[in-house]
């Protein structure tokens, strides 16, 4: 199990909390905000333009909720203009989340972000599906001097790709909100599910994975204090909190 | 974050439509026609933030009309957040006012726009479904009327769910949206989470020149703005 000042140390943070990816902007929408945070966590940032997806939808559930965006952006250049100037003003690091279509996309993203103060780590986006081959070559493609966070979803990471993930130069792994299917009127939905059903999830991985040399930050399932100290708990070096960012502002 | 104020709900009543409440906060919220607030119930199992549009004002309570959460109850406490977003730009000299439902909410979203006007509006409401409880002097037409009544009105608010705009352009008997007069705006009825704090995109909208937010850029829109391609 880490020791919270270890994982701290690792991670480059003051406290174990921040948010998840999609969940505060590109940017937080109140400078003051949040100086009690470890980090500030970037919407995903592709290298082109994202359009939202033709059926984006929002479907609740009695666990949580489906959510289906596209994760839409402007694209990499436009999300610098817009939010360099605000990122080197905030009071804690800034984790730009990237989430490339090819490996090919990642190192002239890296080397540009290496140039800007106040970012204090890359969280890459693993595309869901692929295999642990095609995921290193993502790994590797990102490899460079900010700490490198591997964003995987819950419900797909595996044990033994642990290993090969941490050799690879990896700081951190990031274990996102799962994906799932409902049914939406006449079709079917897909997407990430939020909620505290994720919880159960996100515990059952943290205790699995943290026996792992690898920092391990839970991203999904937090909907209280007592939510994030069990996974803080039970191995994971940090919490990153999502929807209830959107309805406990005191949280 | 946008700081949050704390309030209360005085009563339920049974709309036409379902019930709506009465909110008792402080007389400063005070959403435009179209701007929107977040409610959350504290220390419940709510996970997602709900939208509320007034549909009216006494002194400090609001009146949000269908519909609200089932589960709602005379004496809950709210936590707001608001207002949010763009309302309705409604001319001080306009005089005859169309609203039009193409959405599920029987025009009660466009009738605070009747009732913050502060001088009398001469009001026709296009639907399918008025509520039982529309004042007599509204007018009410079905919305095939649209293109003959347009003309007469000197501000059009419309109320409708994105993969409308093509039955309303038909409607109109406009060749594109981008022929609606500048008097004409629509409130789009879409998914709003996040309150603009995420930029999360799933209330996108898509314009003639890009996207935007319903949550922070809108709801309220241009309808000349609104593209029906994505």
């Amino acid at each position: 199990m880490n020791t919270e000042s270890s994982c701290l140390d690792r991670l480059e943070i003051s406290t174990p909390w921040m948010n998840a990816a999609g969940f505060l902007g590109f940017s937080p929408s109140s400078p003051a905000w949040p100086a009690e945070m470890g980090a500030f966590v970037t919407n995903p940032i592709s290298l082109a333009p994202r359009k939202p997806a033709l059926h984006r939808q929002v479907q609740p559930y009695a666990g949580g909720f489906l959510l289906h965006t596209g994760f839409p952006t402007p694209g990499f250049q436009a999300v610098l203009r817009q939010n360099v100037e605000k990122w080197k003003k905030l009071p804690i690091p800034v984790w730009a989340h990237l989430l490339p279509q090819t490996p090919e996309e990642i190192p002239g993203m890296i080397e540009t972000l290496e140039t800007i103060d106040n970012i204090g780590a890359v969280e890459l986006g693993i595309p869901p599906g692929i295999s642990l081959h095609s995921a290193l070559d993502f790994i590797r493609a990102a490899s460079g001097e900010l700490p490198l966070m591997v964003c995987v979803g819950v419900d797909e990471i595996q044990s033994d790709w642990l290993p090969s993930i941490r050799d690879a130069g990896t700081t951190g792994l990031v274990l996102s909100a799962p994906r799932g299917i409902l049914k939406a009127s006449d079709h079917l939905m897909r997407g990430r599910l939020y909620g505290p059903a994720v919880l159960p999830l996100m515990l059952k991985a943290v205790c699995r994975l943290a026996q792992f040399d690898l920092a391990v930050i839970a991203s999904g399932g937090v909907f209280s204090l007592a939510d994030g100290e069990t996974l803080l708990a039970a191995g994971a070096c940090a919490v990153q909190v999502d929807a209830a960012l959107w309805s406990n502002a005191d949280l | 974050m946008m700081k949050a104020t704390r309030a209360l709900i005085s009563e339920i009543f049974s709309g036409s439509d379902g019930p709506g409440v009465r909110i008792e906060c402080a007389s400063t919220l005070r959403p435009t026609p179209g701007q929107y607030l977040l409610a959350q119930v504290e220390s419940s199992q709510q996970i997602l933030p709900v939208p509320l549009f007034i549909e009216s004002f006494e002194n400090a309570t609001l009146v949000v009309p269908p519909p609200v959460p089932p589960e709602w109850f005379p004496g809950l406490e709210l936590s707001l957040r608001g207002p949010l977003g763009c309302g309705f730009h409604l001319p001080s000299a306009a005089r005859r006012l169309l609203l039009t439902d193409l959405g599920n909410h029987h025009g009660h979203r466009l009738l605070s726009l009747v009732n913050s006007a502060g001088h009398p509006l001469e009001t026709v409401l296009l639907t399918d479904n008025p509520p039982s409880d529309l004042p007599v002097e509204i007018e009410v037409l079905p919305p095939k009327s649209l293109g003959e009544i347009l003309p007469w009105a000197d501000f059009a608010a419309f109320e409708l769910p994105l993969h409308q705009l093509k039955s309303l352009r038909g409607l109109s008997g406009l060749s594109s949206l981008s022929e609606f007069p500048v008097h004409c705006e629509a409130l789009i009825d879409t998914p709003l989470i996040c309150g603009g704090i995420a930029s999360c995109g799933v209330c996108s909208v898509r314009l003639n020149h890009g996207w935007a937010l319903a949550c922070k850029d809108g709801p309220v829109f241009r309808l000349n703005q609104l593209s029906e391609d994505e």
